[in-house]
């Protein structure tokens, strides 16, 4: 059995393709234009860019005269369309108010043509949290960094009421800055709402809160302290801090 | 007198495409009376055989008797008159075979009928052979009757799809080309653009635009194969997702 390109097997009973049959069906889906918000003209999708357990993501070119380049993440998780944009409508507004540099804005929400609801963002090339330690020798200064910000910006959500819902190391993206690395939390409020579209289980704000803050914890002390299973936090941590000459 | 005034909708372009006829509308419009439609309902019967003998296979009737079973209910399907009294679950041929193979295999007595009539009526060529062959290939899981009858129809639908455009590719000499870039599709870059030019001979422009053209023409003809077995042009998006849902309960 071999493997699609987004990792899942494909069953052997099927005509020749190297793709499953998920990624196959989202493939005739795909919308070919989407529309702008009320007073702005509508955006052309130019290909697939990644793909999740909730849909998949496409950049989008804004009208001729506009440079800048957005994702357009159509929802394919079972969610009342409605209700998932109202939900993410509030968040959105909440976001914009809270201008945190750390947690971009969310353009537009609404549903394409045929009904599916879609979140649009400003495009944000970097490598995610995970791509950004792998392939770059990060010290302990810039994970420490890394690690306030990601906390920092996680309070100031959750001070306002708003749980990201799908804090992990992809849903981060590094941008390097003359103030240290920069980490940018994507998706923010997106699992939230289709839950609620969903109908799904009365979630008080604390356990949604308790969600939020066990995934930071695994930010945190997995992929920033390299906290491996069956390692003592403290031995990580005391590792971290601990006096080398190449620090001094 | 009275004025009328059309709905917004029929005159909309979405409203243009609303009467457009799919194989499917076209068998149910004349309920398979006229030759056309019961031609087509036959054309369908015979894609989409396999999922109706799987969900007989699962529901524990042994192999002889899936495909006497299957063969009978075919038959009575392809009977004058049968979809006039079929009338539930008609808006797509995916709900209405299914709905009719659970009340088939209820009625006994119309299973048995069925085997002693047909010399009037199309018969579904049917390969139980092959079919039991991809049974004995299915996941040995729990899977219920109804959860492989709608998983076998979504891999038959892409397969469908994807055989007629690997086709296409074949008779205009470009089957290795179509080969090569289906794992391009989704956007992903299982090789980069430009060794697959170095091997290929091509430029990665050339590779790109390729890439592109495939996809969109992978997608006209998997909603080509779906639109066949809804009412209606506009119901295609509505049955991509239910399939999509389909797929994603997979473990």
């Amino acid at each position: 059995m071999s493997n699609c390109t987004c990792g899942t097997e494909i069953d052997s009973d099927r005509a020749a393709s190297e793709l499953c049959a998920a990624c196959l069906l989202r493939l005739a889906l795909e919308p070919r234009v989407i529309s702008g918000s009320s007073d702005e003209a509508p955006v052309r999708i130019l290909g697939p860019v990644g793909r999740g357990p909730h849909g998949t993501v496409y950049l989008a070119a804004r009208p001729d005269d506009d440079p800048q380049l957005v994702t357009v993440k159509v929802i394919e998780a079972a969610t009342d369309a409605r209700l998932f944009c109202q939900r993410l409508t509030s968040t959105a507004v909440l976001l914009d108010a809270l201008r945190h540099p750390c947690i971009p804005e969310l353009l537009h929400v609404a549903t394409t043509a045929s009904g599916q609801p879609y979140v649009m963002a400003t495009y944000i090339r970097g490598p995610s949290l995970r791509d950004f330690i792998q392939a770059r020798k990060v010290d302990v200064a810039d994970r420490a960094i890394l690690a306030g910000r990601l906390c920092s910006a996680v309070a100031d959500l959750h001070e306002r009421e708003i749980v990201h819902g799908s804090l992990k190391a992809t849903n981060v993206i590094v941008l390097e800055s003359a103030n240290g690395p920069m980490p940018l939390l994507l998706d923010t409020g997106i699992v939230p709402a289709i839950e609620h579209g969903a109908g799904g289980p009365g979630v008080t704000s604390e356990a949604r809160d308790e969600r939020d803050l066990h995934a930071l914890i695994g930010l945190v002390l997995g992929d920033l302290a390299g906290l491996v299973e069956g390692t003592e936090p403290a031995a990580v941590l005391a590792d971290m801090f601990a006096p080398r000459p190449d620090r001094a | 007198m009275y004025a009328h005034t059309l709905p917004p909708r029929m005159t909309s372009e979405r409203g243009r495409h609303r009467f457009a006829t799919t194989r499917w509308s076209l068998v149910i419009a004349a309920a398979g009376l006229s030759p056309g439609s019961a031609g087509a309902l036959a054309e369908l019967c015979e894609a989409y055989w396999y999922p109706a003998y799987a969900y007989v296979r699962r529901s524990g009737y042994s192999v002889d008797d899936a495909a006497d079973l299957t063969q009978a209910f075919f038959t009575r399907v392809l009977e004058k008159g049968f979809l006039k009294e079929a009338r539930p679950e008609r808006g797509r041929f995916r709900s209405f075979l299914l709905a009719s193979l659970r009340h088939f295999i209820l009625n006994e007595r119309d299973w048995k009928n069925a085997r002693k009539r047909g010399g009037d009526v199309l018969h579904v060529p049917i390969d139980f052979g092959e079919g039991e062959d991809r049974y004995q290939r299915e996941p040995p899981d729990d899977m219920t009757p109804e959860r492989i009858y709608e998983r076998r129809w979504t891999l038959d639908v892409i397969n469908r799809a994807i055989t007629r455009l690997a086709a296409k590719y074949t008779a205009s000499g470009r089957h290795a080309l179509f080969v090569r870039l289906t794992p391009y599709l989704t956007g992903d870059e299982p090789q980069s653009y430009a060794a697959l030019a170095a091997s290929t001979g091509s430029s990665e422009n050339a590779l790109r635009q390729a890439v592109h053209r495939l996809r969109k023409e992978f997608r006209a003809t998997l909603r080509e194969t779906i639109a066949e077995t809804v009412e209606s042009g506009d119901d295609v998006d509505d049955e991509l997702r239910y399939l999509l849902r389909v797929i994603a309960r997979e473990p």
